[in-house]
């Protein structure tokens, strides 16, 4: 299945999976067990990707520099999104 | 002019405009300057406004449209002129400016040359060469802002980040995006952040360099080699977002890729997650078809199977069978009886044959045989005078009975 690359997001990676599914269900040589499996993997697939996308929180973060042995100096960063009052509405089709 | 005299020293702000301007026009004879056009806009007016400028100062600078028509040639941006002009005030906003009637163009203006000849080094040492151009990662997790964190860009990045992919963390890393300070800070900026990454210590994916949109001289910071050499370096890819569609500022070409507003910025740094969330949408529906119409397929495949003769109609095989074991039996009844027939055949033949051999068809004609009884139920067959003497029992044989007699002559005939 999909080799995940060092840098590649879990998302990433599920997507991929993702297409891989759909190339093996796609070439004909899949008995009717394995076809089964592989809509249920990806079913499975898409919900979690569905559900990653739909959870995920912004973290916003100011960088106000590094301490000696390089440790990054964070603060949160304040910005009132429109994004969180059209939440409902984000992920809808029209966009 | 009637100037009515103001109570208490008091000037309006008219009346002390009008009289600078009125000082200006006298102190002032009509004068060449020399100097490089930036900022010129071109309203529909039909007049040109622009600002002259050197290393150090700049003035704004009008000229009118009857005038205009005869140097339109020469006003153009970053071009070095030297203007004929009347110094003025423009009175309605205290604006000191030149009213321009001629333009001469005086070669290539100093700032601009200086930047050519900068694109041309960093050029030569390969900073804008395609081939190094790092690509853009498709699904980021964290993207460094390096930007003013009060800007105008900053807020344009967010929103838009936050709407196409707020799987991604955003890191700001706040600098100065014009002014003299501005370089240093944004080289900083750029090297702070691939320092964290390169450590380990914070990963991000894709930087965001830039700034709101803004004159020429606002955007001068994004000209400069610091910056270059920051991008140049960065191990993380770099989107240029310096807000000027019309010039293409250092930094945008050494960048990995130019964008022209932050807008844009935002939108090639990220995925789309409602498009990614229809295709997921799709995807689903798709491979629901899939197994259905496999489901299908089979199905057809089982009714065309099951049609088939053979389960149709399964005893057919059988009679047919049946009547294959009818015929060998047959076969095997007429070939194994046929040896025998003809033998049966040869018996009946030889028992006729025998039958009209034997004696007692004789007798069945009408003639006897005599045999002469022996002792102990012996007999002889009579078949001369000599073989009886008067006296001895015989048994004449007829056909189908025997008669016991005793002789009691011996003739001849």
């Amino acid at each position: 299945m999909a080799t995940r690359k060092k840098n590649e997001s879990s998302f990433e990676s599920s997507l991929k999976e993702l297409e891989e599914v759909v190339q093996s269900l796609e070439s004909s040589q899949v008995n009717l067990e394995e076809h089964l499996k592989l809509y249920e993997k990806g079913v499975t697939l898409i919900h979690l990707c569905q559900s990653t996308l739909k959870d995920a929180e912004k973290r916003i973060e100011l960088l106000t520099g590094v301490d000696e042995s390089g440790n990054p100096r964070l603060e949160k960063f304040g910005h009132e999104s429109t994004v969180k009052k059209e939440e409902k509405g984000l992920f809808s089709m029209e966009d | 002019m009637s100037m009515a005299e103001p109570p208490e020293g008091h000037l309006t702000v008219t009346q002390l405009n009008e009289l600078v301007k009125l000082r200006l026009e006298e102190d002032f004879p009509r004068l060449w300057v020399g100097g490089e056009i930036t900022n010129l806009s071109l309203p529909g007016s039909g007049h040109a406004y622009f600002t002259l400028k050197d290393e150090s100062c700049s003035v704004r600078a009008v000229m009118f449209k009857p005038y205009l028509m005869r140097h339109r040639k020469q006003l153009q941006e970053g071009k070095q002129v030297l203007i004929r002009c009347k110094p003025g005030l423009y009175t309605n906003r205290g604006e000191f400016q030149l009213l321009a009637d001629e333009a001469r163009l005086q070669g290539v203006g100093e700032q601009q040359l200086l930047l050519m000849q900068l694109k041309e080094k960093l050029k030569a040492k390969g900073y804008f060469e395609p081939s190094r151009k790092k690509q853009i990662p498709k699904f980021p997790k964290r993207i460094a802002l390096i930007t003013s964190a009060t800007g105008s860009a900053i807020r344009d990045l967010l929103e838009v980040l936050g709407k196409r992919w707020p799987l991604a963390a955003i890191v700001i890393r706040s600098c100065r995006v014009q002014g003299e300070l501005a370089p240093g800070e944004i080289s900083a900026a750029i090297h702070l952040v691939n320092k964290v990454h390169n450590l380990g210590k914070l990963d991000v994916d894709l930087l965001i360099v830039g700034r709101g949109g803004g004159s020429q001289e606002d955007l001068w910071a994004f000209n400069n080699e610091l910056v270059a050499d920051a991008i140049y370096h960065s191990t993380i890819p770099v989107i240029s977002a310096v807000g000027h569609e019309d010039d293409l500022t250092i930094a945008d070409l050494v960048a990995d890729f130019r964008a022209v507003t932050p807008t844009e910025a935002a939108c090639a740094a990220t995925p789309d997650a409602a498009s990614i969330l229809a295709f997921l949408q799709e995807t689903e529906t798709y491979l629901a078809k899939a197994v259905s119409s496999k489901v299908t397929g089979l199905r057809e495949h089982l009714k065309l199977l099951s049609n088939r003769k053979c389960f149709k109609t399964p005893t057919e095989w059988i009679h047919l069978k049946l009547q294959r074991i009818d015929d060998l039996s047959l076969r095997f009844k007429s070939a194994s009886l046929a040896p025998l027939n003809s033998l049966k055949e040869k018996i009946i033949f030889l028992r006729e044959k025998l039958e009209s051999l034997s004696p007692l068809s004789t007798l069945k004609r009408g003639y006897s045989i005599t045999l002469k009884l022996l002792p102990e139920k012996q007999t002889k067959l009579v078949t001369k005078p000599e073989d009886v003497s008067p006296g001895d029992f015989v048994k004449i044989l007829l056909g189908e009975a025997s008669i016991l007699a005793q002789v009691k002559d011996i003739q001849d005939q």
